[in-house]
């Protein structure tokens, strides 16, 4: 219950962050907030800031998968990666790191990303 | 100064776009390797590598000082759901596993009132630090040499926690959790482990302070696992658990991730990689420059003040070597005073440029047990980097 309450969360901030951030380019300086101390409990409140990928077949699949864990910025600052690095990327957070992606999906998400990234 | 300041100022402008080369530029953010420059909560002007989990690098003229503000600490996590709340009276660091007499909880307050404090001086480098600079490239953090830091931390030693809770013969592996955790159940929590000697030897310590003061929460507030000498990912930030377990701790992040080819320069083919992987330990052996940066432009019969850091896993730095011909010949840099047996240690060396041209220069250190750098290393993750690096400068 947990873990879905969070994904729901943190897909939910992505949309609108992707709504939102849709057309910006880069090299925008983010300033996120400070941490708010009230007595003894400190909180650090962070602004997503996830650069926006191409539309293009596949993007879907690929959106759903991969930011559940971690923002699309992780794959932005990959270098262009030829098709075998794709693939055992994917590969790599299916068997090592534990991301629940059905094989069909491997593929539309690695060739989504040589699509974008590739080499 | 202010000629200084602004110099500095320039420096950073120039660094945040290093890793990237010129046809990127003209590309979206998706696919542009820029690394932003932004301003994180209890830090300065920071590389921004990614947002979620945060990854923050250091900009390369922080490097110039020898201890490095907590404002410019390197940042890395790894799971999406680091702690954001953190109650500093509620909290509790809890000492348990089948390996100890009692299980123990101790307060902050407790950590500070009821233990000797210990301090070591001691740089934290990520077992990824300059990963974008290996050909061919390879995927993970885009690292440049940021990706570490000097401080000197001050808390408590593992030794003394773990005898106040008891520990039984049958010990073998102590577990260290943070409060970090996992969007998925399918992935896995961030646990790291060390043996029970090495746990026990009085150094390794866990740290409520950094360079005197708390340590920043994207740095592991309120306490954080300071493994002198090993690289940073043992470093478990916002450390909440110590589990003492009387087997072989078999963690994913022991042993499928942070796992490097079994081979003493940590070197493997791209086309026939190692058989063997065992986990990433002590820090290799490396140097880098850190002035000059890449393309640099100096003068003929102006001499430049270069400098750099040497480090090792603690057995010492004792020689950094300087060539300016593209390693045909080396003569000595000077070393600063030693801050230090974990931290790491400063080379100068200037160099009046007699003609003009293109010049490749190289650094190469040598440790107390005449172990030097590698002429070429590569390997898949991008870890351990100890090869013998260069710059390349121009001389009008």
């Amino acid at each position: 219950m947990k873990s879905r309450t969070y994904i729901f969360v943190y897909l939910s901030a992505i949309c609108i962050v992707l709504a939102s951030c849709a057309g910006h380019k880069a090299k925008t300086e983010v300033v996120q907030p400070p941490i708010e101390i009230k007595g003894s409990v400190h909180t650090m409140n962070l602004v997503s800031d996830e650069p926006v990928f191409p539309d293009q077949p596949g993007r879907d699949i690929f959106l759903s998968n991969c930011i559940t864990c971690h923002s699309t910025r992780y794959i932005a600052m990959q270098p262009n990666f030829p098709e075998k690095n794709w693939d055992a990327e994917v590969k790599k957070m299916v068997e090592k790191f534990g991301a629940p992606i059905t094989p069909d999906n491997q593929k539309i998400i690695k060739d989504y990303l040589v699509k974008v990234k590739g080499k | 100064m202010k000629i200084k300041f602004l110099f500095h100022g320039l420096l950073v402008i120039g660094m945040a776009f290093s890793c990237k080369s010129s046809q990127q530029d003209k590309e979206d953010e998706y696919n542009s390797n820029v690394m932003k420059t932004v301003k994180y909560p209890e830090k300065g002007d920071m590389l921004l590598l990614t947002d979620r989990p945060p990854q923050l690098e250091t900009p390369l003229k922080i490097l110039r000082q020898d201890f490095t503000p907590n404002e410019y600490f390197f940042v890395r996590w790894h799971l999406a759901m680091i702690p954001k709340v953190i109650d500093a009276e509620a909290f509790r660091l809890e000492i348990t596993g089948p390996s100890v007499n009692k299980t123990i909880s101790l307060s902050l307050n407790d950590l500070k009132t009821k233990f000797t404090p210990y301090s070591i001086v001691a740089l934290a480098e990520c077992a990824g630090n300059s990963r974008s600079f290996f050909k061919p490239r390879v995927a993970g953090g885009q690292w440049c040499n940021g990706a570490m830091g000097n401080a000197k931390w001050t808390g408590v030693k593992v030794k003394d926690i773990l005898e106040m809770a008891g520990i039984k013969d049958n010990a073998v592996d102590v577990a260290f959790d943070g409060l970090d955790e996992a969007p998925l159940p399918s992935v896995p929590d961030f646990v790291k482990s060390l043996g029970i000697k090495h746990a026990m030897d009085g150094e390794v310590m866990i740290a409520y302070q950094m360079n005197g003061k708390d340590i920043p929460m994207l740095n592991g507030y309120p306490l954080k696992l300071v493994v002198p000498g090993w690289f940073a990912t043992y470093w478990v930030g916002a450390l909440h658990k110590i589990e003492v377990l009387d087997h072989p701790f078999d963690g994913f992040w022991m042993k499928k991730a942070y796992t490097i080819a079994d081979n003493p320069q940590y070197n493997e083919n791209p086309k026939d990689l190692a058989k063997k992987t065992v986990p990433v330990t002590t820090l290799a052996l490396h140097s880098i420059f850190v002035e000059p940066e890449p393309d640099t432009k100096m003068a003929v019969g102006k001499p430049y003040d270069m400098e750099g850091l040497a480090f090792d896993g603690g057995k010492g730095i004792t020689k950094v070597d300087i060539s300016l011909d593209n390693g045909s010949t080396w003569t000595h840099a000077t070393l600063d005073p030693e801050l230090g047996k974990y931290a790491w240690r400063r080379w100068r060396y200037t160099w009046t440029p007699a003609k003009a041209g293109k010049y490749t220069l190289k650094v190469k250190a040598t440790n107390a047990a005449g172990e030097t750098q590698a002429a070429e290393q590569w390997n898949r993750s991008g870890y351990a980097r100890n090869v013998i690096e260069q710059m390349d400068v121009t001389v009008n």
